[in-house]
């Protein structure tokens, strides 16, 4: 399983000025089996990192490794075979006439035998909630329904790091709390690993066992989530917020001492009506 | 401050249908739906039960841009959009989209907003002024000779609000506008829109996801599904309905937890406690199992 390692990475868009830096000397590592929440305020450079982990950028300085390959020297193809990223606004990325083509496209590009392909397809779209739309276009779906395909064009391929930008931004309840459980599906093959940039902390709380703070293109900070929880500077100054939900967990362990998944899960069956 | 009863209606809508050219059923119907003067009214709902659709009609998008089959009674200060025109609406009614790219065109963001006052034919001083105006609304003074689509997604979604305000709507629809914001720009958002819709003296029509973010500023919920108005109330009812039926919509962590320890409560006032006050409960509800 693939382990991606970011060394003194600095990034800027303007490739001949090279002083207006979008990230400054970023160092990293995602270990398989990492599930990283990467956190920062909007235009701190989450989205910029992730397009240079997949190589679809190139650091102006420093370099990534994924394994023992310099994703500068890497080509994107062959960076996708291990890494597969879920982009932010998935309707720039579709580009087959119907979604079950769109969720076809990887699985052939791979070689896989036409029957397999379709039952794996449907089985995925069921998943998704989208079975009724597999012969629409992608650009007529919702807002929603166009996120959940854009997820599940990249889940059907299994990749072994899994990389999302903004996973829940635009999802309804439902479909958040089943963004979730494919995530955590997808996290149970041990040594699988996950990058997530999102501003959702809920959500990640929910997904993740470690986190990393960018601001302002700096990494500011990176430990376990429950340390972050605990960290009280990166909330006072504004460089996170907390939500209610998150102001409460962080409170409850610790001043109160229960422990972290308990909690989590005791605040799941009351949002999902459990209790 | 005038009652709810004398205030004017703005926007009435009885029996609406609709169905996209070559879908094969409606996506909305028979919808009744009615807005007064000032309100701020909250729309939520699974994604595809209809909330954009909605959207579009109340500000011409549809039938102008969007083709298909719509049916019923529509009068938004008095336009229809079956017979009037996009930017006729467009001076009353604004609308800020899910996803800001798509409304974001121009080289700069300065340009982008001054798009809509000029198409109106204003005059410089005054499109000037407004840009000014909406930019430091939103505070983007100093990305303004940046191109809108070199920003991150929470500051294009500032650009397109800015650009909406430039036309002075008297109504403020906004799609899911804070998907793209990081949370303390939501937080201040929602505090932000309501300051706004106070001093401009707007309706606002907010589609949204993240109930508890507006929570305290709302007279009415909708909850739309697959087509039509699920309810349609004060906050306190719609919440207390969507519990007892389990509709999944995101309930305010604060109202599970009273709900669950079977207080009574005040529904807005629950946004007056602390933090330390819930946890306090949570504790119980924790010790309690
Ligand atoms: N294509 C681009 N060209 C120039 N600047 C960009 C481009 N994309 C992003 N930026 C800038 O880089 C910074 C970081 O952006 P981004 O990585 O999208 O942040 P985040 O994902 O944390 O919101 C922002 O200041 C943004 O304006
Ligand atoms: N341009 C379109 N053409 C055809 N069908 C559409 C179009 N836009 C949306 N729909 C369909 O209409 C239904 C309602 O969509 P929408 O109003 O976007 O829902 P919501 O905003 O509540 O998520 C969905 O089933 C969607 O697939
Ligand atoms: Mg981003
Ligand atoms: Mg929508």
């Amino acid at each position: 399983m693939a382990k991606i390692s970011i060394e003194d990475v600095s990034f800027s868009y303007e490739q001949d000025k090279k002083n207006n830096f979008v990230l400054k000397d970023v160092s990293y590592s995602i270990l398989p089996g990492d599930s990283v929440l990467l956190l920062g305020p909007n235009g701190s450079g989450k989205t910029t990192l992730l397009k240079l982990i997949m190589g679809l950028l190139k650091p102006t300085k420093g370099k990534i490794r994924i394994d023992d390959a310099d994703t500068s020297k890497a080509s994107v193809f062959e960076i996708s075979k291990k890494v597969s990223m879920i982009f932010q606004n998935p309707e720039k990325q579709f580009f087959a006439e119907t979604v079950r083509e769109e969720l076809s496209f990887g699985l052939k590009n791979r070689g896989l035998r036409e029957e397999e392909i379709k039952k794996k397809v449907e089985e995925v779209a069921k998943k998704f909630g989208l079975f009724e739309y597999l012969d629409k276009s992608p650009f007529d779906l919702s807002g929603g329904e166009k996120r959940r395909l854009s997820i599940a064009s990249i889940i059907i391929l299994d990749p072994e790091v899994l990389i999302v930008d903004e996973p829940t931004a635009g999802l309804d309840f439902q479909y958040r709390n089943l963004m979730i459980s494919i995530i955590r599906g997808f996290l149970e093959t041990r040594n699988k690993s996950l990058v997530v940039a999102t501003h959702d902390i809920d959500f990640g709380l929910r997904i993740a066992n470690k986190a990393a703070v960018i601001n302002e293109g700096k990494l500011v900070w990176s430990g376990d989530v429950v340390s972050l929880l605990r960290e009280e500077e990166i909330f006072s100054k504004g460089i996170l917020a907390h939500t209610f939900t998150s102001s409460l967990i962080s409170r409850v362990i610790s001043q109160s001492n229960v422990d972290f998944q308990k909690v989590v899960k005791i605040l799941e069956e009351l949002t999902e009506g459990l209790m | 401050m005038s009652t709810e009863e004398s205030r004017k209606t703005i926007i009435r809508i009885r029996n609406l249908s609709f169905k996209y050219k070559n879908a094969e059923k409606n996506v909305l119907d028979t919808i009744n739906f009615d807005v007064k003067e000032g309100e701020f009214v909250l729309i939520t709902g699974p994604s595809g039960s209809g909330k954009s659709t909605l959207a579009r009609i109340l500000t011409g998008l549809i039938p102008n841009s969007y083709p298909g089959d719509l049916s019923g009674e529509i009068s938004i200060m008095s336009f229809d959009p079956r017979r009037n025109k996009i930017y006729e609406i467009a001076q009353n009614v604004g609308l800020v989209l899910q996803n800001p790219e798509n409304q974001l065109f121009a080289l700069t963001v300065e340009d982008d907003i001054a798009f809509g006052p000029e198409n109106l034919g204003l005059e410089r001083k005054e499109i000037k002024e407004r840009v000014e105006w909406s930019l430091s609304v939103v505070d983007l003074q100093k990305e303004r000779h940046k191109a809108p689509f070199e920003l991150s997604g929470g500051l294009q979604q500032k650009v397109a609000i800015a650009a909406v305000l430039a036309m002075k709507p008297k109504i403020l629809i906004l799609d899911e506008p804070t998907s793209y914001l990081d949370t303390l720009s939501a937080i201040k958002f929602a505090y932000f829109l309501n300051e706004l819709k106070r001093e401009l003296n707007l309706t606002i029509i907010l589609i949204e996801q993240k109930i508890d973010l507006f929570f305290k500023f709302l007279s009415r919920i909708v909850v739309m599904n697959e087509g039509k108005i699920l309810i349609d109330d004060e906050p306190d009812v719609v919440m207390n309905f969507c519990i007892r039926n389990k509709i999944p919509i995101n309930i305010p962590l604060q109202l599970l937890i009273i709900r669950t320890l079977g207080e009574t409560y005040d529904g807005k006032k629950l946004y007056d406690y602390q933090v330390d006050d819930y946890k306090m409960l949570f504790e119980k509800i924790i010790n309690d199992r």
